[in-house]
Formats: C-alpha cells, structure tokens, sequence
C-alpha cells in the first residue's frame, strides 16, 4: 500500500479517531471478502460482520461455467483466501429484508435486527429470469451459484444428449465451450444478433460466433423461443428462426439484474443497481458504500456516466476501494477510477481486454500480437481516444497495451474530449517503444539477472528443466515445444496456445495501427491477416 | 549477505496446472512476474518483502487463482 500512504494514514486516523464500532457487509461474494480484508489492512479494529444469503464462504465464480463444470475442480477447490486475518462474524445463508438507514439498522429474518455504523453493499447480480421458461422443471437450469452448478452437473449425468444454452454472453458461451469439451452436442439460442457484444463489440461478436461454429457448436443468433415442448425422452425447443432444437438439458444464462430488492425503501438511489458516487459512496446516505456487480457509479478516468461493471476484476479492486472510502468518510474519499479488464475463454482460445471497449465507436488493428504468436490485438477508438483494448491469444501483447491504454487515459482526461488524437508521430513511437518495453526486457538486472546476464530465451527454463536462477521459477512448460519450426507451422490454428513467435523486435510496436479493421476472424485466415 | 536477517519473508508459488497465463499477475506485480516469448510465466519465487503488496494484490486479481503466497514473520 505504499502507493497510497498519504490517504491511508489519513484513513486510519479518521478510522481510530471516529471510531465506527461495527461494519457490515451485506454479500458474501468477491467484492464483500474483498472489502472486509481491506478494512482490516487499514486497520480497522472494530466488529465485522458479513452477511451472505448463500450457504457457501466466496468462491470463484468464474470456474463454475468451466473447470467445474468439467470436474477439474472440486467446489472446496473454488474458496478464495485472505491475505489478512479477518476476525469477522460469518452469517451465510441469511437474506436481509430491509435496510433502515436513517436508524442504520439492518432487517434479517426472524424479527433480528442489526445496528451498522458502516455498510457495504456488495450483493451482486442474480440471474434474469426469461419469461415463459419452465423453471420449475429440474432440466432448466440456471449458473451463477455453486448449488446451480451442482444442480447442472447432476442433469448432465442423466444423459449424453444435447445441451441447449440460452443467451449470449460470458456464461452462456463459456457453457457451451465447456458443453463441447465434454463431447456433447450444444445450442446457442440468443436474442442478440451477436454473442458477448456488449463486451467485444459487434465485429469481434461477429467472429466469435464463427470460433463456436467452428468448434461444432449450433449458434442461433437473434431469436427467441417460441414454445417450450416438454417431454419425458427430453426437450424440444421451437425457435422463432423456424428451427426445432432437442435438449437433454437447458441452460439459461440470459443476465443478470442486479439484487437489490432488500434496498427498496432504504432511501437510496436504486437505478439499475445502486447509484454511486465515484468515490462509491452509495447516493442517498453518507454511511453507505457499494462495490462489485451492484454498483454503478461514474469512473471519472472515462467519463461522469454511471455504469455498472460486471467483470470479476471489479469486484476485486471495488471492494478494496469501497472499503478505503467507507473508512476516509464521503469528504476524504477518492474517486475510483479503474482501468476494467476482463478475461474468458472459449474452445481453448483466450480472450482478454482493458478498458470499456463497448464505448468504442470504431476499431483499429493494433501492432504487437505477433511476439504471441498467431494472436491478435483490437483497439477501440471513441472520439480519436483509445478507450479499451481486446486480444486473443495475446497475453504479452495485452501487457503492454494495458500501460499504454492507461497511459493514454490519463494524459487525456486533463484535456478537452477529442482534441488528443492518437497519433503515429515519432514522439509517440519513441514514449511508446521505451513505456512499453515488456518485463521480460526490463527484469534481467538486479537479482533476477539470469546466470550468463543474457535475457535469450534460451536462458528462460520452464519447471522441471534446469533452473536459471535460485528463486527463478517458471509455468507452461506442457505448453512449450522444443522445436520451433513445428511450432511455426501450427501458428495459424486457431486453437494453439502459447507458442514462440521468436524474439520480439522493439520496432514490431508503433502505438496505433490506423488500419481499419475489416474483420477480426478467429479463423485460420484471421491469424495471418492479423499479422 | 546470503544469509541476511529480514523482518519477514514471502514465498510465491504457482499453481502450474491451473495457470493459464493471462498475464493479469504481470500488471500488477511486474517486479515478481512477468511473461516471456515462449508464453511462460516467470516468477520470483522469493521476492523481496517490499514487494509483498504488489505480490498480494497479484494473488487476489489472478483469473485462474493460481497464485500461492506463504508469508513468515520473523
């Protein structure tokens, strides 16, 4: 925390000297663990209590759509760890009604009442209900819980029959990689024409229907289900493009909203989640801070437009700073201004980005994927401003742009939206190419400098293979081929992992390749047009 | 000195199966880790305790919860 000690020391003073005796947490998810063992880094000595309506402690959520799914990980494998001593009261599996917070009382079932001097919101989201879907038939399931996840385990082992996902974003195409993976055939039946396209964009989403039909999976794009045929063999599922689809099992997967019933009435600002300040101050109290999925507050670093910010990264770093401002007090407070980045991946092809690529009103190619090997590297682009950047299968490259998106964002939210263009001028090129020199070039000094002082790959030794320093430790190594020219002729496929393009040359960097992009293709073609 | 006293010590692993090699541990820790050209991750796997923070922080945003971090106080 030393980046932040003039406002932590601050934030502990005010902590020791106001003294709040007792801070709740309401959602015992990512965001809520998140903030507690911040509250506890900054000293806070007084009572915490998390309150959960789940039976479970947090867990990672993301695996339930994939390494769960598929067995790799057992539920107990799923429980996240603190990095403090917590000391606080677990109270899982209890819902809280309704929150008074003029008399900062809290309602929990049986008449229980629960005083808060401070409290975090960190219920998240639960999933949207699709209007007309049998929920109360055992083979229509939903995930976003451990249990959902068990429930759908369960009815995968009853057959080997398709698998019907219905919706479009993360979890449904995760699902439906996963559904693949496991050999079984699998729908996709969205209502958008494209999938995941509020986070990748509408090409990117173009494509990446391509990727799960060229993985086998049937997409189904901008329908609807029209009738739901419900029989004892199975189910059979009347699209509105005319098509029939049979299911073994239904996955719906079409949102989430965000889980604020319990707040209505509290006198806070309840529009599509909790309306935050940009410091996360919940609108409406002055105790009161939101964090994680619910929240929607202004991230200044873009824009003063509240918005809520579904990616699990969020959770971590809302939580962390929901909790220093609860503690600094709504005067002190800073605003939280994050760089968002998600993640997912689908039939063994990552994908990852920074920033709000959805604010993006055009997309340009950006250079640097190669050193990845066959990957490739968009940037969105609102007003002449790089606003998010998405890659596939360009972890290294991601890096990179990540700094230099951030880089880009700051020097230009101290101007006038649209006058900072992005340019190829050699300044730029020159900041770029020095900013953006990876680790891998920049670490070798000091006490991590390898044996020989060289930075070849060649000194870089995977586990399990001869070690190039005392502490030196390195992961992939399956992923690794010793013969490099095998490798190079598999770049092209869409499924490889991480490969050895050879050394990355500094000039492989210019910061915007002004080039529109056509089409981003996750085909064979798509990763040598990319490059 | 090798053998220098220290306040505390952290030890970082790497869960090798569950690593995906996002490179999200690189953002946040890039004194700890970083990736190379092969796609491997490198680490430290005794940094210095100043870097504990940015270890921690590494741990916490790592999609696939790969990280491990033993802490001893001395």
């Amino acid at each position: 925390m030393t980046d932040l000690d003039p406002m932590l020391s601050r934030a502990s003073a005010d902590a020791a000297a106001a003294s709040p005796e007792r801070i709740v947490i309401v959602g015992a998810g990512l965001a809520g663990l998140r903030a507690a063992e911040r509250l506890r880094e900054l000293n806070f000595t007084g009572e915490l209590v998390i309150i959960g309506a789940e039976r479970h402690q947090p867990y990672h959520r993301p695996a339930l759509s994939k390494q769960l799914l598929l067995g790799e990980l057992r539920p107990s494998d799923l429980l996240f760890e603190s990095y403090v001593e917590l000391d606080a009261q677990w109270r899982l599996n209890t819902p809280v009604y309704q929150v008074d917070t003029s008399r900062r009382m809290l309602h929990l079932p049986g008449g229980e009442e629960m005083r808060y001097d401070g409290l975090v919101i960190a219920t998240g989201v639960e999933p949207r209900h699709l209007a007309g879907s049998p929920r109360h038939d055992s083979r229509v399931v939903q995930l976003r819980t451990l249990d959902d996840a068990a429930q759908l385990r369960r009815q995968l082992r009853h057959g080997d029959g398709p698998v019907v996902v219905i919706g479009g974003g993360f979890t449904a195409c995760e699902v439906a990689s996963t559904v693949r993976q496991m050999g079984r055939a699998a729908t996709i039946a969205s209502r958008s024409p494209v999938l995941m396209g509020r986070a990748l964009g509408q090409k990117l989403g173009r494509s990446l229907a391509e990727l799960h039909r060229a993985n086998g999976v049937d997409v189904h794009l901008g329908v609807k289900v029209l009738n739901w045929f419900r029989e004892s063999w199975g189910m059979a599922l009347h699209l509105s493009d005319g098509h029939l689809v049979l299911a073994d099992a239904v996955v719906l997967a079409v949102g989430s909203v965000p889980a604020t019933a319990w707040l209505r009435g509290s006198g806070l600002a309840l529009e599509d989640g909790v309306l935050c300040g940009p410091t996360c101050h919940a609108v409406g109290a002055n105790d009161v801070v939101a964090c994680g999925d619910v929240a929607r507050w202004p991230n200044l670093r873009f824009d003063s437009t509240p918005r809520r910010v579904e990616h699990w990264t969020n959770a971590v770093e809302m939580g962390r700073h929901a909790a220093e401002s609860l503690l600094a007090g709504q005067r002190s407070a800073r605003p939280y201004t994050p760089l968002p980045r998600f993640w997912t991946e689908q039939h063994k092809t990552r994908l990852q980005g920074s920033g709000l690529p959805a604010l993006g009103d055009d997309t340009v190619r950006l250079a640097g994927a190669a050193e990845d090997g066959g990957g490739g590297l968009v940037g969105y682009v609102k007003d002449g401003r790089l606003v998010g950047v998405v890659g596939r299968e360009a972890p290294r490259a991601m890096v990179r742009w990540t700094a230099e998106l951030e880089e880009q964002l700051r020097r230009t939210a101290t101007r006038a939206p649209g006058r900072e263009r992005i340019t190829t001028t050699q300044r730029t090129a020159e900041r770029s190419s020095a900013n953006l020199r990876g680790p891998a070039a920049d670490r070798t000094s000091g006490p991590l400098r390898t044996p020989d002082g060289e930075r070849s790959s060649g000194a870089l030794r995977p586990v399990g293979a001869e070690r190039s320093g005392p502490y030196l430790r390195a992961v992939g190594a399956e992923r690794s081929r010793p013969n490099l020219r095998a490798v190079g002729a598999e770049r092209s496929s869409p499924n490889l992992r991480s490969v050895d393009p050879g050394p990355a040359s500094e000039q492989e960097m210019p910061p915007v390749d002004r080039t529109r992009l056509a089409a981003w293709e996750f085909s064979r073609d798509g990763a040598r047009a990319m490059n | 000195m090798r053998h220098r006293r220290r306040e505390a010590e952290i030890r970082i692993s790497v869960n090798n199966r569950r690593c995906h090699r996002y490179g999200f541990c690189v953002m946040e820790a890039p004194d700890v880790f970083w990736l190379v050209e092969d796609g491997q991750l490198r680490f430290d796997s005794r940094p210095d305790i100043t870097r504990r923070d940015q270890a921690r922080m590494a741990a916490r945003i790592c999609p696939m919860q790969a990280i491990g971090i033993q802490e001893r106080a001395k």
